[in-house]
């Protein structure tokens, strides 16, 4: 897998993100989730940018439909997640996995 | 619900328009589902704009495919920089040194002129002063400052401090300490809160209250090893015993008296008390914060006024003035810290205006390269992003190697400058590189880098107009004529920094052979003080004291004499007095300095007997009172009279009895330099005696005398430690006079020979260019006959032209701001023919230099060759 195979954390974590929300995958959604299951702060600029560079990369597609009152009347952009997302979401996690098993860490505690 | 305007304008700016609608549709949204839950929904939509604007920002260059092209075009500048490592190399050298210098002088000047000082309440802290026609220090008596603090209303405190020192005995041998006596409101004043225990309270600042004392933290940390248990601790302070108060804090500082190591409660002596005319304190005042400048100045006014109309004699003609604290410590360095900042950003533009050079020179060079960018359809945008970023691959290093070479400078300033010099400025002991400076000069630098970058482009030089081939015998003129204009500046720069140069160095040449009156050579000088023991109170005892050491001292193998005065020679005007003639009804208009001194005084030092006969050792307490005047004073009181036999009734001196005029000597300097010298009046010490004095001693070697000295000074009282000793020709190089002066002309000499450089490089630069450029026509003049001489004075033209321009421009530029030097100078004009004769000869010299070796080439090419130069 070359660079551009490479997913970075917040990739990473913003095309779960999307794949989690499946057909309401959109802006403010993508950051309410990344917020409330990773606890992560994630402002829309940083959502957007990261997107425009998954969608680049070809691991989400995106469409636009009419947005209504509550958006004043601006449009709202869905993302899915395509098959190369969706590999590289499994390469990345296999790659976790392989790193991992086997492993234990002097320091670390086990938790209950 | 309408979300907030401002931010919402600001989003969809910065958003690529093809995202516009859909991130501030999100906005909207979450904006209105929060407000429906009774979340905070405004201070949100700020917050997020705010944190969102890198990132939209970004986005807008992923769109554009900026990130990109402008790595792309980073690598290619440093690619070319590669590529060309000499012109690298000078422009780098040229940017480190004009903003190194620019920002390294700044941040001294900051530190000394800006920063606030050290105090609660810095910028509303005053000096009081009382300017009488008739007295020569602005200080005030007891009487008035008295009066002042107990009745202005327009300061909130107002303190006196006075000089003293200690001899600190007890710990370790006999130690001659600096302290300053102040009174307790003084620390109000200044707003300062010990570190450790207490300040001084009113009651300590009465006569016969206990002895108390406040340590600095400097002395504390050194004498003490920071032991907090010292505050309670009692210390032999010249032989009284005084109680440790207080430390102060390890922040504070006081510049004003060169940050003293004790500090006392100041008790008023009788005399102080009971006479309005013994002048001795400084005074500082708090102004309140709600009353202005021009208020307070009123009130003290109103108040002079009053006391002219008193009747007091000494209140006659005495009017109140305030000074601003930093004003009155920075007074002395202020006109050459501005000069040398001046000269710093000459050097800086020096250096901005050679790095232009370079580049317009490389930029004619690629002008076939931008004209085939053009063509090939890259916009004038394109071409000005390129340009720019090549300009900021050499600014940028420039700037950074500039800021270390700046805190290398500082840091070297910091670790060389001397003590006595330093420690009476404000942040003198600590001084760093400025953040402001620094900022200031790194924008100047990018600034003038990127605008000389761009100087292609601004001129017009429209990308797509079709570029040419071959022609290149007229093609570089322009560029020519721009770089002639660039190195005219570097000459005048140099020019400039150069004549400042000049100026000051004969300043101090002239300042070397001021006769101060006497033979500065082989003096040694120390201070002694006789401790506050009942031994040493009455005048006998004092005068036995001073017999005792200087007969030990004249013993010691290589002191050929020894003598005391009370105020050595060249260390300031303190200890003057107004004086009556008897038999003439008013007072005299003139100030005299009193000296004490011991009968072989004159003789030691030099000072030529011009009438009359100098001090005896007859002249002893008991004796007729006789005074020798110098010659200024017998000139100035007397007219052409002969002064022996008059009699002088001295204010100072008591007013009572009148003192015989037995001599004139010659007159000898007591202040600085490059002051006009003071009329004097030597009182024979054994008439009145002071504790306190200076010995001067004649030595082949002073060093080697220092030791056996002290050891014979102590060998008369243990506890008569010898301090302050250095030789009068080390005392005159660090008095402010000599070596502001000497620091400020090797600072420009250093900036002048830089800035002469860079223009030397630009002449032969502009020479050698102009060459390669008019090859052919070199060839055709060389066909129709013209000789390698005709050729080479072609070249000289050329390269000359430019220098000859810069040359004028740089004396009319001089000659404006020679006068603001005027503090500086010392018997030099401002527009000295001489100086700038020299600094002509310099330039041309080096301008000459720098045409040689191009106009050589010139007058050597084959005509042939060059008629076929492409």
């Amino acid at each position: 897998m070359g660079r551009s195979g490479y997913l970075g954390e917040f990739e990473q974590i913003v095309l779960l993100a999307v794949a989690r929300l499946g057909e309401d995958a959109y802006g403010m959604r993508i950051r309410a989730e990344i917020e409330g299951r990773a606890g992560r702060k994630a402002t829309i600029g940083a959502v957007y940018a990261t997107l425009e560079r998954l969608v680049a990369k070809d691991y989400v597609r995106q469409g636009d439909a009419p947005g209504g009152e509550e958006r004043s009347g601006l449009a709202r952009r869905f993302f899915t997640v395509t098959r190369a997302g969706e590999s590289a979401l499994e390469n990345a996690r296999d790659l976790q996995t392989r790193m991992w098993a086997g492993l234990k860490l002097r320091g670390a505690r086990r938790r209950s | 619900m309408i979300p907030p305007r401002l931010p919402r304008w600001v989003m969809s700016r910065l958003s690529p328009r093809e995202d516009r609608d859909i991130i501030v549709g999100d906005l909207d949204e979450e904006f209105r589902q929060r407000a429906r839950q009774g979340r905070s929904a405004s201070a949100w939509y700020w917050q997020e704009t705010l944190a969102s604007m890198p990132a939209a920002l970004r986005l807008r260059w992923q769109r554009a495919g900026l990130t990109r092209d402008i790595g792309g075009d980073c690598r290619r500048a440093i690619r070319l920089l590669w590529r060309r490592p000499g012109f690298a190399a000078a422009a780098l050298v040229a940017l480190a040194f004009g903003a190194g210098i620019t920002t390294a002088v700044a941040s001294i000047c900051e530190a000394i002129l800006v920063r606030p000082l050290p105090y609660a309440n810095g910028d509303r802290i005053v000096y009081l002063r009382e300017h009488d026609p008739t007295r020569q220090g602005p200080n005030l008596s007891w009487a008035d400052f008295d009066e002042l603090a107990s009745s202005l209303r327009s300061f909130a405190a107002v303190g006196a401090f006075s000089d003293g020192s200690r001899t600190l005995s007890g710990l370790g041998p006999s130690e001659r300490l600096r302290a300053i006596e102040i009174t307790p409101s003084l620390f109000a004043v200044l707003g300062v809160v010990p570190a450790l225990g207490r300040t001084f309270s009113d009651a300590d600042g009465v006569g016969g209250a206990p002895g108390v004392v406040i340590l600095s933290h400097t002395a504390w940390r050194r004498r003490f090893g920071g032991d907090p248990a010292a505050v309670g601790r009692t210390v032999v302070l010249s032989g009284a015993p005084f109680t440790i108060v207080g430390v102060l804090p390890a922040s504070f500082a006081f510049a004003p008296r060169a940050n003293p190591e004790l500090w006392l409660p100041l008790r008023p002596s009788q005399a102080q008390l009971t006479r309005g005319d013994v002048h001795s304190l400084d005074v500082l005042a708090l102004r309140r914060a709600e009353v202005t400048a021009a208020a307070a100045a009123e009130e003290l006014r109103v108040r002079a006024d009053r006391w002219q109309h008193s009747g007091a004699a000494w209140h006659a003609s005495t009017t109140l003035q305030t000074l601003g604290l930093r004003d009155e410590m920075v007074a002395g360095v202020r006109p050459s810290l501005m000069l040398l900042l001046g000269a710093a950003v000459l050097v800086m533009l020096a250096a901005a205006v050679s790095v232009s050079g370079l580049v317009l020179a490389r930029a004619a060079a690629r002008a076939r390269e931008m004209q085939l960018r053009a063509a090939l359809g890259a916009g004038r945008w394109r071409i000005i992003r390129q340009l720019g970023i090549e300009a900021l691959t050499i600014a940028v290093p420039g700037a950074a190697l500039g800021l270390i070479l700046a805190s290398c400078t500082v840091a070297f300033f910091d670790a060389t400058t001397r003590i006595p010099f330093r420690d009476t400025l404000p942040f003198a002991d600590r001084f760093t590189l400025s953040p402001l400076a620094a900022a200031a000069s790194v924008t100047s630098t990018m600034i003038a880098v990127l605008v000389a970058g761009l100087i292609p482009v601004l001129r017009g030089r429209r990308p797509g107009t079709p570029f040419t081939t071959g022609a290149r015998a007229t093609a570089g003129h322009a560029e020519t004529r721009l770089r002639g204009v660039v190195v005219a500046a570097q000459i005048a720069l140099a020019v400039v920094l150069l004549a400042g140069a000049a100026l000051v160095g004969r300043s101090v040449v002239n300042l070397s052979r001021v006769y101060p009156g006497f033979a500065i050579d082989g003096l040694l000088t120390g201070r002694l003080s006789l401790p506050d023991t009942p031994r040493y109170q009455s005048r006998e005892g004092m005068v036995q004291a001073v017999d005792r050491v200087l007969e030990r001292v004249r013993a010691v193998r290589g002191v050929s004499s020894a003598e005391a005065i009370n105020r050595l020679p060249l260390g300031g005007r303190s200890y003057t007095s107004d004086f009556r003639i008897v038999g003439r009804g008013e007072q005299t208009k003139v100030d005299a300095l009193i000296r004490n001194v011991t009968p072989g005084y004159l003789a030691a030092m030099g000072i030529p007997l011009l009438a009359g006969r100098a001090i005896e050792p007859t002249d002893t307490g008991s004796a007729e009172r006789v005074v020798v005047v110098n010659a200024m004073l017998a000139r100035l009181a007397f007219g052409g009279r002969s002064p022996i036999g008059e009699r002088l009734v001295l204010e100072f001196l008591g007013g009572k009895p009148a003192w015989t005029i037995v001599g004139v000597a010659g007159d000898e300097q007591f202040d600085t330099l490059d002051k006009p010298m003071a009329p004097v009046v030597y009182v024979p010490f054994a008439q009145n005696p002071v504790p306190a004095f200076s010995l001067v001693m004649r030595t082949a070697a002073p060093e080697a005398v220092v030791t056996p000295v002290r050891a014979a000074i102590t060998d008369v009282d243990p506890a008569l430690p010898l301090y302050g000793v250095q030789t009068l020709a080390a005392s005159v190089a660090s008095s402010n006079a000599v070596f502001l002066r000497t620091l400020v002309m090797r600072l420009l000499v250093w900036f002048s020979v830089a800035a002469l450089l860079l223009g030397g490089v630009g002449v032969y630069g502009v020479l050698a260019e102009a060459v390669t450029a008019r090859t052919r026509e070199i060839g055709i003049r060389l066909a129709l006959g013209a000789t390698g001489a005709d050729v080479a004075r072609l070249a000289l033209r050329i390269g000359l032209a430019p220098a000859a321009l810069g040359g004028v421009c740089g004396f009319i530029l001089a000659a404006i701001a020679a006068p603001s030097a005027r503090t500086l100078l010392f018997g030099v004009a401002p527009l000295d023919l001489r100086s700038l004769a020299a600094v002509a000869l310099v330039v041309a010299a080096v301008a000459l230099a720098a045409c040689a070796l191009p106009a050589r080439r010139a007058a050597r090419l084959p005509a042939v060759a060059a008629l076929r130069h492409e």
